[in-house]
């Protein structure tokens, strides 16, 4: 979809046009889901952030101001809700101590080990991968390492101290690391 | 951990930079609706700013209305006394008619405003022109208008001792005394006269402003006073009055009667009558220093001296106060009144500190 036809669907959007909003839905629900279930543990729950989130969108389209594009915009209201949604259900914080005294066993990505993953590890498996890490790991990983806030920005939105979302991440990276080598091994 | 380089995040990014999920089945019309239903909530909110909008118009307008619909009617109040005055050395009968066609001219308000200062400059110039008089008094001339200062002046009995007796300075710098349990009202009114509202007894002495005329209101009656002293006493049986020096000219509430006082007479006026006395109420004795009984008892003679001088009268015998007395006292302090009083009746008067005591064989009825 190229900007011009985004901007004359948006026009329409802020008209309520049925049409228009059931275009820019079925374009960017797809991309809209992968990223929501980035953050969930399964389908249902980030189908039902998409959802959430498509509702504000078209509740808000008039003040999507053009600035970067629609794509973006909707994908940031996604992670608003997921965020949202992680404050609904307020999860407390487990800390494995294990993981703390492993930490400093855990190698490494090498870039050999890189391309090897970027080549056979798929994006629904990676997925998975993260869906199953503990949910404010998820968060911190998902908030750090792809929508690319800092620790700072992360401690505010999830409402956790900074040093936590730092040692989150650790966690969480490590964590992941060890599971996509395991699959890995597998795959060999 | 390193985080020299952070090669995760660069895979992640990479991996998840353009990822999607191809899912089936999804419900369109579920996020319609909901878009929808806050369209409806928009749309009612929008209805309810409206509607609040429009009650706050409504509520202005009304208010603004009212303001000046009583505008208006002052103006016409005001519009028709000019009327009145203009009429009445001409034609009075054509009033109505006349205040009917100003208040018609008065339903625009802009107009209104301008007629109204105008208005109250020429009644203004009316009001100095034209003379008040007691004879000639209208209802709408009575009227205490707002906003217009009553200076009350009060007596009650403790406070009224003939030793203490207070000279009061009216705003007009007339003098005025207020006797036991007695009430003056007095107004400046904007009609252009000065009024006085009498309840109890009251001397006056009235400044002379012949440009304001000086009304006593009483009970049934209305005096204008000029430059002179006055007695009056007004309750719920009658006005009792009597004019010492100058002029008065008393108009009776009831039928209009007309009464020219001169100097030394008397009057009472009751509900439906002006009755010339002819002698000075006693109850006026503290200012006119007379006392005039013609078969009186003592009963009544000490209570009349009580009233005027406070004195303080002792009887020994209850008998006392059937015995009758006629005859007059004429500017006598009241020791020489008891005297006179005891020597006639053949009792016994003896004072001590202030106390007046009498003694001796009273009379049986």
């Amino acid at each position: 979809m190229n900007k011009e036809e985004q901007d004359r669907l948006v026009k329409a959007c802020k008209k309520n046009d049925r049409d228009a909003m059931e275009k820019i839905y079925n374009t960017f629900m797809p991309r809209m889901l992968a990223v929501s279930f980035r953050y969930c543990k399964n389908q249902s729950d980030a189908k039902d952030i998409v959802q959430e989130a498509f509702i504000k969108v078209f509740k808000n389209i008039k003040k999507y101001k053009h600035n970067g594009t629609l794509g973006s915009w909707i994908e940031r209201i996604v992670v608003n809700c997921a965020i949202d949604d992680w404050h609904k259900r307020k999860k407390t914080i487990l800390i494995d101590n294990s993981e703390l005294i492993e930490e400093n066993e855990t190698q490494e990505l090498n870039d050999f080990e890189k391309n090897h993953f970027s080549q056979q590890l798929s994006a629904d498996k990676l997925r998975i991968l993260i869906s199953e890490l503990p949910e404010q790991y998820r968060y911190v990983l998902n908030l750090y390492a792809i929508e690319g806030y800092s620790h700072k920005e992360i401690g505010k939105i999830l409402k956790i101290k900074e040093s936590t979302s730092r040692s989150n991440y650790t966690r969480a990276r490590k964590k992941l690391l060890e599971n996509m080598r395991a699959i890995g091994i597998e795959k060999y | 951990m390193k985080e020299d380089k952070d090669l995760l995040k660069e895979l992640l990014n990479t991996k998840f930079k353009d990822d999607v999920i191809e899912s089936s089945g999804e419900n369109f019309d579920l996020i319609f609706d909901a878009v929808q239903e806050k369209s409806d909530d928009k749309n009612l909110f929008y209805w309810y700013t409206a509607g609040f909008i429009l009650l706050m118009i409504i509520g202005v307008c009304t208010i603004y209305y009212i303001k000046n619909s009583k505008t208006s009617n002052t103006n016409t109040e005001i519009t028709s006394k000019d009327t009145i005055f203009d009429n009445e050395n001409n034609n009075p009968t054509t009033t109505t008619v006349d205040s009917i066609s100003v208040k018609k001219e008065e339903n625009t308000p802009i107009i209104i405003k301008n007629e109204s200062v105008e208005d109250s400059n020429q009644l203004q110039e009316d009001l100095s022109n034209k003379q008040i008089d007691v004879t000639t008094l209208e209802p709408e001339d009575e009227i205490i208008e707002k906003g217009v200062i009553t200076v009350t002046y009060t007596a009650s009995e403790k406070y009224a001792f003939t030793e203490r007796t207070k000279y009061n300075t009216l705003p007009d710098s007339s003098t005025i005394v207020v006797r036991k349990n007695s009430k003056v009202n007095f107004t400046a009114t904007k009609q252009g006269y000065r009024r006085a509202d009498i309840t109890g007894t009251v001397f006056l002495n009235i400044n002379k402003d012949e440009s304001k005329p000086f009304i006593l209101f009483g009970k049934y009656c209305k005096v204008q006073i000029t430059g002179n002293s006055f007695a009056i006493h007004s309750d719920t049986t009658g006005d009792l009055m009597t004019l010492i020096k100058g002029s008065a000219k008393v108009v009776h509430n009831n039928t209009k009667e007309v009464k020219i006082l001169s100097p030394g007479q008397s009057l009472h006026i009751n509900n439906k009558e002006i009755s010339i006395l002819e002698k000075s109420p006693n109850r006026f004795a503290w200012k006119t220093g007379k006392l005039f009984y013609q078969n009186a008892s003592v009963n009544e003679i000490i209570n009349d001296l009580g009233t005027s001088y406070d004195a303080k009268i002792l009887l020994k015998s209850s008998d006392i106060l059937n015995c009758k007395y006629s005859g007059s006292f004429k500017n006598k302090d009241i020791s020489q009144i008891l005297e006179k009083l005891t020597k006639s009746l053949t009792l016994e008067l003896t004072k001590k500190d202030d106390l007046y005591i009498i003694s001796g064989k009273g009379c049986n009825e």
